[in-house]
């Protein structure tokens, strides 16, 4: 057990230099942003069976100005939908918004976004909102910023509200959304505390119209989440960890079909992953000391791969069926550096013996000398 | 998870029976639908599938179903001939193979190929093909022989060359430092098409070449409405003139330049005859 905990300490010395982050060996080099969590949706997104997510219509509006938006939204209000969730900001009037604003006042449950900027103390200030806010009666706003570590990071996560400088709390898109379509569902997410949740992003797909399907399938949008924006704008374009560009407004869908599922991840907390990875160097100290014969090298290899493999099977499988997010990159980083800790073990035993030795040998020659 | 999968697709057969739910999602290749009469027919999007209808899945080719009951989409995992139910089966255990699913990523499973083979298939570029800006002339493409002909036809031995007068705005001047500059507004209320051709004389012989106020591919697209200006400061030669070509539908500039060759390796000084109030137009300029 202390070779185990030297062996260990060692481990975590070797690695130090370099990187403490699996992440790095697979990142793309100007995001550095990569999770094992990321791994684990890709493998699941690749699966032969998906759903198509039908609770919510995504219309892509396309180049579409003002007037094809107000089109969309008089149109919608004949479907019946459940809420609309407009994904276009108006920052600024036009010379004629009279119909856009009619449209707008007209929706029930529109629900239209809002843009915030952090102040640094953990609260946030408007930075972006359409030049008509507060002033129109009738539409709900939701903060549509992404919770991401740098400006491109994947988008893995949704907000659940954002606290202001004036000590309001603003929900986000989705939560302003969500709270009009299942207000049980809204109420659990506020319930669970979490200022983020993971999105689900694998294995899902949705239905995307253009405006004139409104008039041709309008059964599609009755009673269902309408969510309206463009979807091949270029500067709305987001990483998320099974795509490299998202449109937001898919991202928003993501975000919505998770929470309607109730699909809450659990991350289980960095000690968990510190104890596996003891474990695993306890289990390779053990291997390359007990095992006596020539093969030693050879089976101790094989065993690395094979827990490399088990390590990815058990996350995975916690990450798909169990929703749990496992974040085992010390075992990982163990796996890879535990055997060069115990060869250097080895080696600073065999340098300490032989300088003993040699100590010894001097010793004695001196004795002799002095006889 | 494999058994609530499985059930649920047995749930899904058995319901089936009752109704027909299934459709085709998407398709990749020739995949046909076979019926239980026999009688095959091409899979489209959107086609309404029995549970008693196979698929039959070229190489290389990949079909999806939509089951409205459970909301899912079933992959087609292998080639061949398949029925739906099949299809579903195994997309459905393929899903729930978890050791197999991690394998085939850790690149444990089956082996790629080693081949260096570079398959240049992505492109860096984006489209805007003739079919947004013109959809009705996206298929007629001018003939490059009668163009070159036209061309031929125009030019006197005595080097004079005789252009037509355009149906479009068009004007044309010398810059003050040599060169030559050009602008094209379309006043029409279609699609114009246009290139600039440079006849060079060479020892009195003409080379057809591609000026350079013209696009060495493809063509000047000019949309009703849109004007386009172009200047090129080079100082023209004498013994060159650039001839602007223009019509109502696309043209290969290339094949133009080759027909104008072999009409001058076959007549040359000689005079060519050329078909007569076509809509095309040639301006020297």
């Amino acid at each position: 057990m202390g070779v185990t905990i030297l062996a260990f300490a060692l481990s975590k010395a070797l690695v130090a230099p370099f990187t403490t982050q699996a992440k790095s060996f697979f990142s793309a080099p100007e995001r550095n942003d990569y999770t094992i969590s990321d791994f684990f949706a890709q493998i699941a997104n690749d699966r032969a069976v998906r759903t198509l997510e039908d609770r919510i219509a995504v219309v892509d509006i396309g180049r579409g100005g003002r007037e094809e938006i107000a089109e969309i939204l008089e149109t919608l209000k004949f479907c019946e939908p459940k809420v609309i969730g407009l994904d276009v900001n108006f920052d600024q009037p036009t010379e004629d918004d009279s119909r856009l604003l009619e449209a707008i006042s007209n929706s029930p449950s529109l629900v239209l976004p809002l843009c915030v900027e952090s102040k640094g103390d953990d609260s946030f200030s408007i930075f972006d909102k359409s030049f008509f806010y507060g002033k129109l009666a009738g539409p709900s706003y939701g903060v549509v910023n992404f919770p991401t570590a740098t400006p491109k990071s994947s988008v893995r996560e949704f907000s659940v509200n954002f606290p202001m400088t004036d000590r309001s709390v603003l929900p986000s898109f989705v939560t302003a959304i969500l709270e009009k379509a299942d207000p049980a569902a809204a109420q659990e997410l506020r319930k669970r505390g979490n200022r983020y949740e993971t999105t689900s992003y694998h294995s899902k797909e949705f239905n995307i119209f253009s405006a004139d399907d409104i008039l041709t399938r309008p059964e599609m949008f009755a009673d269902r989440i309408v969510l309206v924006g463009a979807l091949d704008e270029a500067s709305d374009m987001h990483a998320t960890p099974v795509n490299s560009y998202m449109p937001g407004l898919l991202i928003h869908a993501h975000a919505l079909s998770t929470a309607l599922d109730r699909e809450w991840y659990v991350k289980l907390p960095k000690w968990v992953d510190t104890l596996l990875a003891l474990g695993i160097c306890f289990l390779i100290v053990l291997a390359t000391m007990g095992i006596r014969n020539g093969v030693r090298g050879m089976l101790v290899r094989f065993l690395q791969l094979f827990m490399v493999y088990i390590s990815v099977r058990i996350g995975y499988a916690l990450f798909v069926d169990r929703h749990v997010i496992f974040d085992f990159s010390n075992t990982l980083v163990m796996i890879a550096f535990g055997l060069f800790a115990v060869d250097i073990w080895n080696g600073l035993a065999a340098a300490v013996k032989y300088m003993s030795i040699k100590l010894h040998f001097r010793k004695q020659q001196e004795k002799q000398q002095i006889i | 998870m494999m058994r609530k999968l499985l059930l649920s697709l047995v749930m899904s057969v058995t319901f089936t029976c009752m109704m027909a739910h299934y459709s085709i999602h998407s398709i990749l290749g020739d995949v046909k639908v076979e019926n239980i009469s026999g009688s095959s027919c091409k899979a489209a999007k959107g086609m309404k599938l029995k549970v008693s209808d196979r698929l039959i899945i070229p190489a290389g080719g990949k079909v999806e179903v939509y089951n409205e009951v459970d909301k899912k989409i079933y992959s087609s995992v292998a080639s061949g001939k398949i029925s739906l139910v099949q299809l579903m089966h195994d997309a459905v255990k393929q899903s729930a193979n978890h050791n197999r699913n991690v394998a085939n990523r850790l690149r444990f499973g089956k082996k790629g190929s080693d081949s260096d083979r570079r398959l240049y298939i992505e492109k860096g570029m984006v489209r805007r093909s003739l079919g947004v800006y013109d959809p009705d002339g996206e298929k007629i493409v001018a003939n490059p022989e009668v163009i070159a002909h036209s061309i031929a036809s125009r030019m006197a031995a005595d080097g004079s060359f005789r252009s037509d007068s355009l149906p479009s705005a068009v004007e044309h001047s010398v810059p003050e430092n040599g060169g030559l500059r050009f602008k094209v507004c379309n006043t029409l209320d279609f699609p114009l098409y246009f290139n600039i051709i440079k006849i060079k004389y060479d020892e009195g012989v003409p080379k057809v070449r591609i000026s350079e106020l013209g696009l060495p591919i493809g063509l000047y697209v000019l949309l009703p409405g849109q004007t386009i200006a172009r200047e090129h400061f080079v100082p023209v030669s004498d013994n060159e003139k650039h001839v602007m070509v223009l019509t109502h539908s696309q043209f290969d500039i290339d094949e133009i330049l080759a027909e104008f060759d072999k009409i001058f390796k076959e007549n040359g000084n000689t005079a060519v005859a050329a078909e007569e109030n076509i809509p095309l137009y040639i301006l020297e300029m």
